[in-house]
């Protein structure tokens, strides 16, 4: 297909009931919620690993412990992954509609592979769970039981694969036809896989070891205030944080060095500046880590999170800029129809912040001074105030919900 | 040159169709979220009752109870939800757009609930004895009120998939005309209520594994078991508001699964039956479970829960999707993704008067360059795709589908004249109310036709590919085939 009718193609499958707000606040959105989706995806997959290399090396001192540790860990990291996942994947199909739908209709096989396989993996690393949770009995744990949790990682790292083809598909408008249609006859089965690109995928996998590496840095930080955690134990896991995280850098180094040379050379990557800022960001995470005493100070532990943040930011805004260059020779206008609503606007915004914001405020909170208690944990004036406000915060938001309700449905009626 | 329209490819599964896919899909997720929501109201009723009675017990309950949830609603839930949109975007990629579009905000504030909900259920079962009981309690009821607006979020975008209820909507294409539309409260009620009876049944499992002879057991399980029969009589009372505020389309489908007695539709039963016995059997169930909690059975209860899935939610939803036909949002958008009216607030055009005068071939984005033109040689592959692209999101095309086969709804006949008439007639003029209007020029009936009756016929098969066999069948000519197929086409499941 030449560019124009590709174009026109592009114009026509964007949803004719256009943009409900302006097409950049969406891409701002999408940029910011896939960086917190990554770095749970990152944090699942790269403690899944460690939990089984850990539960491998069980009899060894600390080990056993790390791996139940991480265990939990993935478990949990699993959940937020998935529903961190809804809000860039409800971002994507508003302004890239044309080609999240098309490239998941051409795979849709996949696409429901994808779901059932999601839910068995998660199944299985939870049976592991089960096996694997409790530090006083790690090391009686039969051998045999690591292939649970091999299997769960197996199947979360393809789904990861089945993700990365759906998004990449997409960048193709031009080869689209072609793969749907490939001798002028329709294939309607969605089994194909058309397209994918290794060296991209495998950056994003391996920065789940640069995540988890950070990750136990302030792991092994937040645990010293506890009497009840060794500290030989923190230092195996501060050196085990390190050790990973270098891996992890040099890993994304590789593969990100191979996905640059083998971008198109119209997009002249080596010259565009977000590329060297990536590339300074990842070799910083290991120089940062690389510094770090054992017994760090908190400030200094929790920053190797944050700069691990920063990065997957940028990864994501590199991410997006990709696509926006893939796109440009078609012309997608992502704004082509708008017909904002602000009320909606500020409905959204006054609920995230409002209503998430207290909530995580007062939970985080809550957890994390929990956490450092050893026993029963009652809370104190803040915490209890956040949860006052966190209640309150909520009950407001229903009674506001059904009072609008009221109005729009006499309204309705009315009509 | 044709006006383009931005219809997708098409992904096709033989015999179930696209549909069953999500509606199975769909059912797993109704099942686990709909517990989710319900369980959260038991856990704060219960705690509520734990920190004024001085009962810790009850926690033990709440926390076996979380666990379960943890690995029932939280993997499954949370897998089949956004499952559900996959399903939908490979079945309706437009129907999904269409609601993404409209509301976008209203998914985007639902993720904020979602999210919090995750949190809050980890923290509310990991947290129980290690925090100090008021503060736990905190932490319910917030997780109380991110589950309840996780449904309150979503009900008002499944309910203008039903229809936006007025004009109003249309004309000025605003979210909250659509999200508050006539069928919300009423179906916001019914799902309120029988999640009640979802966490109740789902619950009674974990009450069945407390040791007999612990009065937790019946403390517990009276609780659960009045929670559940207050969900099943208020579900049943807010179905009659539901069945108010339903379209005349669905009204019309209804009178086949509905007695008369239910307001003004007559007697046919299709779905009530089956629907009227699960109720009642739950309700039994339940009352048993508050006369003698003692004599509760794991297996009975895990039998219940497969019950209120197979023969309760299973069959519950697929009327509901049915109820919709033939639209799949707002009354504007018909289930094969094809726009069947004007919706002037948002500038949208109704688009079979462009197919009528084009044809689907000449429009929709995705047809090869070859198929575009009907010869007499791609007669049958043309007449295919457009079995594919019209019909099979709500027929299987093969002969023995499940999925209200087209073969047997046209009688098996090879007349392509007769099929044609069909299309030409009833189909046409959209006169068949809860079928799309679906107006082809002559030749891309023709070649629907020819390629439907070469299926009846089993010369070709619903894949296209030609079956080599013995001369078709004589075709029915008969006046009796002729008026079995001038008949209205009855809907089946």
């Amino acid at each position: 297909m030449d560019h124009t009718s590709v174009s026109a193609m592009l114009h026509a499958l964007q949803d004719p009931a256009g943009l409900p707000a302006p097409a950049w606040l969406f891409q701002y959105l999408n940029v910011l919620t896939w960086a917190f989706h990554i770095a749970f995806v990152n944090l699942a997959l790269g403690t899944a690993l460690l939990a089984i290399i850990a539960f491998m090396r069980r009899h060894q001192p600390g080990w056993a412990q790390l791996s139940v540790a991480m265990t939990g860990v993935a478990k949990v990291a699993v959940s937020m992954a998935i529903v961190l996942g809804v809000a860039p994947l409800l971002f994507t199909q508003t302004i890239y509609d044309p080609s999240w739908y098309t490239s998941n209709v051409l795979s849709a096989f996949w696409v429901i592979f994808f779901i059932f396989s999601l839910g068995i993996g998660y199944t299985l690393w939870f049976v592991f769970y089960f096996k694997n949770h409790d530090v006083t009995h790690a090391t009686e744990a039969k051998d045999t039981t690591v292939w649970w949790a091999t299997a769960a990682l197996c199947i979360l790292v393809f789904d990861g694969f089945i993700m990365h083809v759906l998004s990449y598909q997409g960048l193709f408008p031009q080869k689209w036809m072609q793969w749907y249609a490939p001798q002028g006859i329709p294939v309607m089965n969605g089994m194909g896989i058309h397209a994918f690109e290794l060296p991209r995928f495998a950056f994003f996998m391996v920065m789940s070891l640069t995540m988890t590496g950070v990750f136990l840095l302030g792991y092994a930080r937040y645990f010293r205030a506890r009497t009840d955690v060794s500290a030989d134990y923190l230092d195996l896991a501060h050196r085990i944080g390190v050790k990973t995280t270098y891996w992890g850098v040099a890993l994304q180094l590789v593969s990100g060095a191979l996905w640059a040379y083998g971008l198109p050379s119209a997009m002249h990557v080596f010259a565009q500046p977000l590329f060297w800022l990536t590339a300074l960001l990842i070799v910083g995470v290991a120089l940062y880590a690389r510094q770090m005493p054992v017994r760090s100070s908190a400030p200094q532990a929790y920053a190797a999170m944050a700069f691990y943040a920063l990065l997957a930011l940028i990864v994501s805004v590199d991410r997006e800029a990709l696509r926006v260059a893939y796109l440009a020779p078609f012309h997608y206008d992502l704004a082509s129809k708008p017909h904002f609503e602000w009320g909606a606007v500020v409905w959204f915004f006054a609920t995230f912040v409002g209503v998430g914001g207290s909530l995580i405020a007062f939970y985080s909170t809550m957890l994390w001074k929990a956490g450092k208690v050893k026993g029963l944990y009652t809370a104190d004036r803040t915490v209890s105030r956040l949860g006052d406000t966190a209640v309150w915060v909520n009950f407001t938001w229903l009674a506001v919900f059904f009072a609008i309700g009221v109005w729009a449905y006499v309204r309705n009626i009315a009509a | 040159m044709s006006e383009l329209l931005g219809i997708y490819p098409t992904w096709y599964v033989p015999q179930i169709g696209t549909a069953w896919v999500m509606g199975i899909i769909g059912t797993i997720h109704v099942l686990a979220s709909n517990t989710s929501v319900g369980a959260a109201i038991l856990f704060a009723l219960l705690e509520s009752r734990s920190v004024r009675e001085n009962k810790p017990e009850i926690m033990q309950y709440i926390k076996k109870y979380g666990m379960f949830l943890l690995v029932f609603s939280y993997i499954w839930g949370s897998v089949t939800g956004p499952g559900i949109w996959y399903s939908v975007t490979v079945a309706s990629p437009r129907g999904i757009s269409a609601l993404i579009h409209n509301f976008v905000w209203v998914w985007a504030t639902e993720w904020v609930f979602f999210t919090v909900e995750v949190i809050g259920v980890y923290a509310l079962v990991y947290t129980i004895g290690k925090i100090d009981p008021k503060t736990h309690l905190k932490i319910t009821w917030t997780f109380v009120v991110s589950s309840v607006a996780t449904l309150v979020l979503i009900v008002g975008i499944l309910s203008f998939m039903m229809w936006p209820g007025s004009d109003r909507w249309y004309l000025t294409g605003s979210v909250f005309d659509a999200f508050y539309n006539l069928n919300f409260a009423a179906q916001l009620a019914d799902r309120g209520f029988l999640m009640l009876t979802s966490a109740a049944v789902v619950g009674s499992i974990i009450v069945a594994a407390i040791p007999k002879g612990d009065p937790l057991r019946k403390d517990v399980g009276q609780t659960v078991a009045k929670l559940g029969l207050t969900g099943l009589i208020g579900g049943a009372l807010a179905f009659m508001w539901y069945v108010a505020t339903l379209p005349p389309n669905a009204l019309v489908i209804l009178k086949d699964r509905l007695p008369h007695w239910f307001g003004y539709i007559d007697f046919r039963v299709t779905t009530f039956i089956p629907l009227a016995v699960t109720s009642l059997l739950i309700g039994a169930y339940l009352l048993w479970v508050y006369l003698k909690p003692q004599t509760l059975r794991v297996p009975l209860a895990v039998g219940m829960v497969a019950i209120l899935l197979i023969a309760g939610i299973w069959p519950e939803e697929r009327t509901r999707e049915s109820l919709r036909k033939p639209w799949v949002a707002g009354q504007y958008m018909y289930s094969n993704q094809i726009i069947g009216r004007d919706v002037p607030g948002l500038g949208i055009q109704d688009e079979v008067p462009i197919i009528a005068k084009d044809g689907l071939l000449k429009t929709a984005a995705f047809v090869p360059a070859d198929l575009r033109v009907i010869t007499p040689q791609n007669q049958l592959e043309a007449g295919r795709l457009l079995a594919v692209m019209a019909c099979a999101n709500c027929h299987s095309i093969n002969r023995d589908g499940p999925l209200r086969p087209l073969p047997q709804l046209l009688h098996g006949t090879t007349d392509v004249a007769m099929i044609q008439g069909f299309l030409a007639g009833p189909l046409a003029h959209g006169s068949v109310p809860y079928m799309p209007k679906i107006d082809l020029p002559g030749n891309e009936q023709s070649a629907l036709a020819t390629f439907l009756a070469a299926v009846n016929a089993g010369t070709v098969d619903a894949e296209g590919h030609l079956i080599a066999r013995a001369p078709a069948a004589t075709p029915q000519r008969t006046a009796v085939a002729q008026a079995a197929a001038a008949q209205t086409i009855k809907t089946k499941d």
